[in-house]
C-alpha cells in the first residue's frame, strides 16, 4: 500500500470526519456566523435601526479618515512590535545561545508569557507615566526639575508607551520560537559548511542564521502580528482616543450612545477582518511560492 | 604530487583520546577512503583538517601549513552526511551561494553555475527548493555547491549514509564521475567496507585513535580489522550453500 493510499485510509476514518464537523462547528462556525451577522447589521438588514438594504454605513466606515488611520496605526504597529522582537530576539539567541539553553533560564523565559496584557499595561503605566516610577527618578537624581517635564510616554501620540510594553509582552514569546527553532533547524551544522565554503562571520550571520531563523519563523511571526493588529487593553489603557488602534476604535463606537454608530462599528469589524484575511492569503500565496511542499507550509 | 600532509593530529575529549598520532599524506587528485566503526573518531579526524575542531598536530596543504588558519582560508570544504541545503534558497543560488560569498559578478556567476546544473544533471531543477528534491538529487546540489569553488580537497562525511542502496550506488558512481573530470582530492569516511573499496584510490582503517594507510588492497583485504575476508567468507558460504 503506497504512503499515499495509507494518508486516504486514516482521513477517512470516521473519526477523521467527526474531528472535521467538531473544527467546523466549534472553530469556523462561530466566526463564520459572526462575519455574517456583522455584514447584515452594516448593510441595514438587522438591528434596531433596519430600513432595508443600504449603503450608507458603508458609505461613512470607507469615507472616514479616522478609520483608516487607525488600520495604519494597528498594522504599523503590529509589524513593527513583531520585527523589532524578532530582531533583537535573534540578536540573543547568536550571542547567548549556550546559556539560554539552560534549564533555568528556558523556564524564566516562559514566565512573562503569564503576565496579563491588562497588568502590564498598569505596570508600564506606573513606570513611564508623568508622575510614574522613572520621572520620580529623574527627579530624584536630578535629571528634571519636576516630575511634569518628564517625556509623555503613555497615552502619548507616538503610541511609545504602547509599543514599549507590547515588546516586552511579546518579547519572550519571539525568543523562545526563535530559540526552538535554531535548535530545530541544525544551525551550528549550517554554519560549519558555510565557514568552509568561504563565509566570513557577517556573511555567515545575515546569510546562514539570520535568513534559514526568518524562512522557519516567518509564518509564526506574520500570525502573530495578526494577533498583535487586534490588540485591545494595552492600546486602551496606554494608547490615544484618536487615532486609536483598531479595537479600540471599533470598541468605542459599539459603546457610543448614538444608536446609528451600531452598523458602521459593525461595517468597521468587517473591513478589518476582510483587510487581515486578504493580508493572510497574500502572505500565504508568497510563501507557497518560496516554500512548496515546506513542513511550515 | 602530495596535496594533503597530516602530522601528529591528536584530540582527547574529556580525558579521552579520539585521535592518537594520526600521520599521512594524500596525493592529488586522489580519494582517500577511510573505514572504521562508530564513533572511532572519523568525523573527529575530517573536522580537524576542516578547521572546525580545534587539537594538536599540523597540517599542510601544497606545502603550506593551514592548521593555524580558520576554515574560511583553508580552502577545504566539509560535506556532511546530510545535504544541508539551505532550506530559503532554491537548487542555483545554494549552488551559487559560494560564488556569492566571493562576490563573482553576475554574469560570471551565472555563466558557472548554470555549467554545474548541467554537469551534475540539474538543470531543469535549477528554480526548485530543496523540498521539491529527492535525496539523491539534494547530495547532487551539495556536491555542486562544493565543487564550483573549486576547493583544493573535499572532506566527505559519509555523504551518501542517508540515501537507499540504489540511489547510493549512483551517487558512488557520480561521484567517481566527477572526481575524475574535475580532478578532485578528497578524503571520505565511512563505515560501509563496499562504499570505501569502490570509491577509495587509497585506503585506511582509523581504528583507537590510530589510522593506516594500506598500501595496496590486497593489504586491506588481508587485515581482519576492515572485515573484508569475514565479508567475502560470508558471501562464499552463501554461494556454496546455494
Amino acid at each position: 500500500m503506497s504512503v499515499t493510499a495509507q494518508k486516504n485510509t486514516l482521513y477517512r476514518r470516521p473519526q477523521g470526519h467527526a474531528a472535521l464537523v467538531f473544527f467546523l462547528l466549534l472553530g469556523v462556525l462561530p466566526l463564520a456566523a459572526g462575519l455574517v451577522y456583522a455584514g447584515l447589521y452594516s448593510f441595514g438588514l438587522i438591528g434596531y435601526l433596519r430600513a432595508g438594504f443600504t449603503l450608507q454605513y458603508w458609505y461613512i466606515t470607507l469615507t472616514s479618515k479616522a478609520l483608516w488611520a487607525s488600520l495604519a496605526l494597528s498594522l504599523g504597529l503590529a509589524a513593527t512590535v513583531s520585527a523589532v522582537s524578532f530582531f533583537l530576539a535573534l540578536r540573543c539567541v547568536i550571542a547567548l545561545h549556550p546559556h539560554l539553553k539552560q534549564r533555568g533560564v528556558r523556564f524564566s523565559l516562559h514566565l512573562p508569557l503569564a503576565l496579563p496584557p491588562l497588568v502590564a499595561a498598569f505596570v508600564s503605566f506606573q513606570w513611564l507615566g508623568g508622575t510614574g516610577m522613572l520621572a520620580r527618578g529623574a527627579h530624584a537624581i536630578g535629571l528634571i526639575q519636576a516630575t511634569d517635564a518628564f517625556p509623555v510616554l503613555v497615552n502619548d501620540p507616538y503610541y511609545i508607551g504602547v509599543f514599549v510594553t507590547l515588546l516586552l509582552l511579546n518579547f519572550p514569546f519571539i525568543l523562545l520560537l526563535v530559540l526552538d527553532q535554531y535548535d530545530r533547524a541544525g544551525i551550528p551544522e549550517y554554519v560549519h559548511l558555510a565557514a568552509t565554503l568561504g563565509g566570513n562571520l557577517a556573511q555567515i550571520r545575515r546569510k546562514v542564521i539570520q535568513a534559514i531563523l526568518i524562512h522557519r519563523v516567518l509564518p509564526t511571526l506574520v500570525l502573530y502580528t495578526v494577533f498583535l493588529f487586534g490588540a485591545y487593553e494595552v492600546p486602551l489603557l496606554l494608547g490615544q482616543q484618536s487615532p486609536a488602534m483598531i479595537s479600540v476604535l471599533i470598541s468605542q463606537k459599539f459603546s457610543k450612545f448614538n444608536l446609528a454608530d451600531v452598523p458602521v462599528a459593525y461595517a468597521c469589524a468587517v473591513l478589518y477582518a476582510g483587510v487581515l484575511l486578504v493580508l493572510i492569503a497574500c502572505f500565504w500565496r508568497w510563501h507557497f511560492r518560496q516554500s512548496p511542499n515546506s513542513e511550515h507550509a | 604530487m602530495k596535496l594533503l600532509s597530516v602530522q601528529k593530529l591528536h584530540k582527547s575529549f574529556a580525558g579521552k583520546t579520539i585521535l592518537s598520532s594520526v600521520s599521512f599524506d594524500l596525493e592529488a587528485h586522489q580519494t582517500l577512503a577511510v573505514l572504521g566503526k562508530s564513533g572511532c573518531g572519523k568525523t573527529t579526524l575530517l573536522k580537524m583538517i576542516a578547521g572546525l575542531l580545534d587539537g594538536s598536530g599540523e597540517i599542510q596543504l601544497n606545502g603550506n601549513y593551514v592548521h593555524t588558519l580558520p576554515p574560511q582560508q583553508r580552502g577545504i570544504v566539509y560535506l556532511y552526511q546530510e545535504a544541508l541545503l539551505f532550506p530559503h534558497l532554491n537548487v542555483f543560488e545554494n549552488i551559487a551561494f559560494g560564488l556569492r560569498l566571493r562576490k563573482m559578478p553576475e554574469p560570471a556567476l551565472r555563466e558557472k553555475v548554470d555549467n554545474m546544473l548541467e554537469d551534475l544533471g540539474l538543470t531543469t531543477h535549477a528554480r526548485k527548493m530543496p523540498t521539491q528534491l529527492s535525496g539523491g538529487q539534494k547530495q547532487r546540489v551539495a556536491f555542486g555547491r562544493a565543487l564550483i569553488i573549486e576547493p583544493r580537497l573535499l572532506l566527505l562525511d559519509e555523504p551518501f549514509g542517508n540515501l537507499d542502496v540504489e540511489t547510493r550506488a549512483n551517487m558512488q558512481d557520480f561521484f567517481k564521475k566527477i572526481a575524475q573530470q574535475q580532478q578532485i582530492t578528497a578524503m571520505l569516511v565511512t563505515h560501509d567496507l563496499k562504499e570505501a573499496v569502490r570509491m577509495g584510490d587509497q585506503l585506511g582503517y582509523l581504528d583507537a585513535g590510530d589510522l593506516h594507510i594500506f598500501d595496496h588492497l590486497r593489504d586491506f583485504i588481508a587485515d581482519p580489522r576492515t572485515g573484508m575476508l569475514a565479508e567475502s567468507a560470508f558471501w562464499q558460504s552463501i554461494q556454496d550453500a546455494v
